[in-house]
């Protein structure tokens, strides 16, 4: 079965737009198994949908950058021939505020294999993470930044997460140990 | 790994039935859809988002008398009528 009904749900909080202000990420190699759809078939979505938890050995998990007031987004665009098209997902996010933490970071995720979950904004109803990424296609990442100036702006890294891989996530989310 | 399994939960009921490698001050979230996920440290993890974090297969949380229900099942097959 590949299509059904698409039928309009009473409470429109369910369609609240955006994301919760913050992004979580975990590097592929530091995951104890990454799950992957597993019921694939059964029922629409299930190709896309996550619902066995991630694991890590302790003190392993994922990371949280939180940022800046709705600037956490995620547009989806059709690559690819007529015939062998594709979705092709991306992310932004901006981290406030510049330090050398930050700066070792952003440059570090550049080239790094990582997986990551933005939250659903109606979490209260959906309580559903993004996954961009899986075993094998990593996010690609590109980081931009600007100073602003004294008159007006925050210094802010803009962080851009392009991929083809996105998925429903509700399984647990384990936080790494802070060190 | 760090060794839990003599170590507290604040919910008595969560510290009768499991155990865990994981530092209790861990962070987590259990996702839950409908005002029924939670998110807090592992110490302080509720009796029914434990019971919700093991069954969505979390590795954070094991039974602390897993040996002894597989045991009882395999002992149950031996006791099953009309078996040789």
């Amino acid at each position: 079965m590949n299509y059904a009904n698409i039928v309009k749900n009473p409470n429109p909080d369910v369609y609240s737009g955006g994301y919760k202000n913050v992004m979580l990420f975990a590097r592929r190699d530091d995951f104890l198994v990454l799950q992957k759809p597993t019921a694939a078939g059964l029922v629409l979505g299930d190709a896309v949908a996550i619902d066995t938890s991630h694991t890590f050995t302790t003190p392993d998990g994922f990371i949280s950058w939180d940022a800046k007031q709705a600037s956490v987004t995620i547009k989806g665009t059709t690559t690819g021939e007529d015939g062998a098209a594709q979705l092709e997902w991306s992310g932004e996010i901006i981290v406030l505020g510049d330090s050398a933490s930050t700066q070792e970071q952003m440059r570090n995720i550049l080239n790094d294999d990582v997986i990551c979950l933005v939250k659903e904004s109606a979490c209260l109803i959906t309580d559903a993470y993004i996954q961009l990424g899986d075993e094998c296609v990593s996010p690609v990442f590109k980081v931009e930044f600007d100073g602003k100036t004294t008159k007006e702006g925050m210094k802010e890294y803009k962080v851009t997460i392009t991929c083809k891989k996105k998925f429903f996530y509700t399984g647990v989310v384990t936080m790494a140990a802070e060190v | 790994m760090e060794n839990n399994s003599s170590t507290t939960f604040t919910d008595p009921a969560v510290q009768e039935k499991y155990q865990t490698d994981f530092p209790l001050k861990a962070w987590l979230h259990v996702p839950g859809g409908s005002g029924k996920g939670w998110k807090g440290q592992l110490a302080n993890i509720p009796l029914w988002a434990a019971d919700s974090c093991f069954e969505k297969k979390s590795n954070l949380l094991q039974l602390k008398n897993q040996d002894l229900l597989a045991g009882a099942t395999i002992k149950g097959f031996d006791h099953l009528p009309g078996d040789v």
